[in-house]
């Protein structure tokens, strides 16, 4: 029997052969591309002398909090929605009062401790618990996850807790994503008391090795992290004096992951291969604060003056690198409730300026103080809202300080004109607005407790708190942003869309996190 | 008989003419004299700045943001499209006013105490040496950054931060000048003809400190201008958007990959001034010390 080729069914076969090799190619492909091992050097634009989640010791302390801690909920930056962590479930009440959290059995801390509701609940309070051998007086965080608003929070058995709310709060389970609610071990609080700033035992993917305040922390691969061992074996996150160092070990393959890498070179290191650079959400509201404690800033001419006399055009193209939207209010264009109609008032109209400084009665050049940290873009903001201020009528200071010193500053009150931003560590508008309430925020650049809004702030930003349905919340945040554009406590500059910058071998880059300031690297791994 | 009075033979200088002194003059003080041209283009540029600069060195023009070195602006422009070869003009003001000014007060102020210390010597001696000695213990950069800390940042406070850390070694040489002085056998003299202290002091010993003086003076010129530049890069002088050197360079480092022309300018200006600046200090030294006129 003569077997006639018969092309169609010769292609038919070698087709199948080419999809089941291509399939098995890329199966294995997938199983080698996501390696396990390496270690991948993170730059932070400082590092703090504390990885104390209690307390406010900037990002590169964040950067670690969020690496070897964890807590009962993780946000989603991409959609927005809160995530198991180490709560596997949870349930709410329906008046939004009672939240009940199922906590992940099997969870070890780094030391080994094992994770139960006592060490939550421990956890959760030890920063107001004088009791506790970790209390710091001024440890002043626990507002961030919460807390304040909490009637009780109680281990119901080993395995649960219940928090109830004293007002209902949409907000809550994001909240407990914040590092303030990571979950520490107890046998270390015991061990270390208020020394565990740099002893710090999470339950994170990673666990520290080794902390050098101010300087680094060396970070490796907690094998027993309960969603798998990260692929990273160690990470070292260290603090950089500049930008320019920043942007050399980046540059050199030294450096894998930063957000700190100077915005201007953004374009040249776009066109690298060596490098990747992923643009962010409009996620960090940059802006200047007015206090309301001090003069001449206390007047409400004189912060309408601020406001009309910055080219915010100038500050996003110079200072900012094009990196930027248009500003509208205390919202981002991303932010549930965005209105852009506040771009009209916050706008460029030096005439109004002028008017507005006429009218305060102030004798010209009205002299004012500018502070901000000497770091990132921060100098060329104050040099450009220095140049825009003085030409409609203000003589201007400027006031360059190092981190510590500026939000010592700001925490005494006594900043005049600040610039400053705000990103957004949660994914609510909430966490943006949060900073006009009276109450919550008080004092600080603006304080705000002051002005003539504050009550009705307050009341709508309680209101936004409490109500569940998105588009009554909408409607709200709508009202908070037109609020905020009447007292003027802060001008607002542009809406940060930061670049996310990663060596060519880093996979799987978070970048809408990263963008927000908030770097988990349990994900990523190196080619 | 009359007496024969024996001549001493003369030695006539042999009479140069002027051109060969002057090309003897050149080459032994070349490096000298090429410095001291070029510093004294640099204070001439920098005085006449207003005249010279193409463009207002604080006019902010969007469009021109990284210029390149070109005819239009030979120095390429800045992030705020801002002309560097403008502001490099303007930017030696500061310095230049700074390290004059702290040299020359540091030298008027730090001579009396070591005048004074060195002539009356004994307990006033003990004490202004011991408080200088404790003042140079500190380096001057470091003490100068203490003093701005504690003063606060601005020209006038880093003025006062530099010429503080200056003092002690202008008081510490003319001490030591003056103790050596006043051993000298013409001293002695016109003590012994009962000379005032006063008369003493500016008739004999001051034209003697003179040399020195100057070739220390020009030494911690360099030293200001130096210092003066670290505390402006430090962000502990002049504040933005006035141009100087060491700002422009402070500002500059951070586009040193993508703009290498707005830190370059300014900080080449830099090095050749504190250069210059050093080698008129040794051709002052080799041209006033008399052990070292000779060689060369």
């Amino acid at each position: 029997m003569i077997n006639h080729y018969h092309p169609s069914r010769y292609y038919q076969g070698r087709c199948l052969l080419l999809t089941v090799g291509v399939a098995i190619t890329f199966f294995l492909g997938t199983v080698q591309a996501q390696q396990q091992g390496g270690t991948l050097l993170f730059a932070a634009e400082s590092m703090g002398d504390t990885l104390e989640t209690g307390l406010w010791a900037g990002f590169g302390s964040i950067h670690v909090s969020d690496n070897i801690g964890e807590g009962l909920i993780r946000s989603n930056f991409t959609d927005g929605e809160p995530e198991p962590a180490l709560a596997e479930l949870w349930t709410v009440s329906e008046d939004g009062l009672t939240y009940t959290f199922t906590i992940r059995s099997g969870v070890t801390f780094h030391d080994g401790t094992p994770l139960d509701a006592d060490a939550v609940v421990r956890s959760l309070t030890r920063m107001s618990n004088e009791a506790d051998p970790s209390y710091l007086p001024g440890l002043y965080m626990e507002p961030s996850h919460g807390a304040t608003n909490w009637e009780s929070i109680t281990a119901l058995d080993g395995n649960t807790v219940e928090i109830v709310l004293t007002q209902p709060d949409s907000t809550q389970l994001h909240k407990l994503s914040r590092p303030s609610a990571y979950i520490v071990s107890p046998t270390a609080l015991d061990e270390f008391g208020t020394d565990i700033g740099t002893n710090w035992v999470g339950a994170g993917p990673f666990k520290l090795e080794r902390f050098v305040p101010g300087q680094e922390a060396v970070l490796t691969a907690f094998d027993d992290y309960w969603a798998g061992r990260p692929y990273l074996d160690s990470v070292i996150i260290r603090g950089y004096p500049d930008e320019a160092s920043i942007l050399a070990g980046l540059e050199a393959g030294e450096i894998n992951f930063t957000m700190y890498a100077p915005f201007l070179s953004t374009s040249r290191l776009q066109a690298s291969a060596d490098v990747n650079v992923d643009i962010g959400g409009p996620l960090v509201n940059t802006f200047i604060g007015a206090s309301a404690n001090q003069e001449p800033t206390s007047n409400l001419d004189i912060r309408r003056a601020v406001n009309y006399a910055i080219n915010r055009e100038a500050v996003t193209i110079v200072g900012l690198n094009g990196l930027a939207e248009t500003p509208a209010s205390i919202l981002c264009s991303a932010d549930l409730g965005y209105d852009a109609s506040g771009q009209t008032i916050s706008s460029y109209n030096p005439d109004l300026a002028q008017e507005f400084l006429a009218a305060s009665g102030y004798e010209l050049p009205v002299a004012v103080t500018l502070s901000y940290e000497n770091n990132r873009f921060w100098p060329q903001v104050a040099e450009l809202v220095k140049a825009d201020l003085e030409a409609v009528g203000f003589s201007v200071t400027l006031e360059p300080l190092d981190s510590g010193t500026f939000w010592g500053k700001a925490a005494d009150g006594t900043l005049q004109l600040s610039l400053n931003q705000r990103s957004i560590f949660l994914p609510d508008p909430n966490d943006r607005a949060t900073i006009l309430h009276s109450v919550i925020s008080a004092g600080g650049q603006t304080w705000h407790q002051l002005l003539p809004m504050a009550s009705e702030m307050d009341a709508l930003l309680d209101q936004g708190l409490a109500e569940q349905d998105p588009t009554v919340r909408a409607d709200i945040y709508a009202q908070v942003q037109a609020l905020a554009l009447e007292d003027f406590p802060y001008t607002y500059l542009g809406c940060l869309t930061p670049p996310v910058f990663t060596s060519s071998n880093v996979s799987s880059v978070p970048v809408q996190a990263a963008a927000a300031g908030r770097v988990v690297l349990r994900e990523v791994w190196l080619e | 008989m009359p007496s024969s009075s024996t001549s001493i033979p003369q030695l006539k200088r042999p009479q140069r003419h002027i051109s060969t002194r002057l090309a003897i003059w050149v080459r032994r003080y070349n490096i000298a004299l090429v410095a001291g041209c070029i510093f004294i283009s640099i204070i001439i540029c920098t005085l006449a700045a207003p005249l010279l600069s193409p463009y207002d060195p604080s006019e902010m023009v969007l469009m021109n943001r990284f210029q390149p070195p070109s005819l239009a602006h030979p120095f390429g422009t800045d992030d705020f499209g801002r002309d560097v070869l403008s502001r490099v003009l303007y930017g030696g003001r500061t310095i230049l006013l700074t390290g004059f000014s702290s040299v020359t007060i540091s030298l008027v102020v730090g001579g009396s105490i070591g005048l004074v210390a060195a002539y009356w010597g004994g307990l006033t001696d003990d004490i202004l040496m011991r408080v200088m000695d404790i003042v140079l213990s500190f380096p001057s950069v470091l003490l100068a950054i203490l003093i701005v800390a504690a003063l606060g940042p601005g020209l006038s406070n880093a003025l006062i931060a530099i010429t503080a850390s200056m003092i002690p070694v202008f008081a510490r040489l003319v001490r030591s000048i003056v103790v050596s002085l006043v051993q000298e056998e013409y001293v002695l003299a016109a003590r012994a003809l009962g000379a005032p202290p006063n008369r003493i002091l500016a008739a004999h010993i001051l034209p003697n400190m003179l040399p020195p003086m100057i070739v220390q003076a020009s030494a911690m010129l360099a030293v200001a201008i130096g210092t003066s530049t670290a505390l402006n890069f430090l962000g502990l002088g002049v504040e933005p958007p006035t141009p100087d050197w060491g700002l422009m360079v402070s500002d500059g480092q951070r586009l040193i990959f993508d703009a290498p022309h707005v830190p370059f300018f300014p900080g080449i200006v830099i090095t050749i001034t504190v250069l210059s600046v050093n080698f008129i200090g040794d051709g002052l030294r080799d041209h006033l010390d008399p052990k070292l006129r000779g060689l060369g």
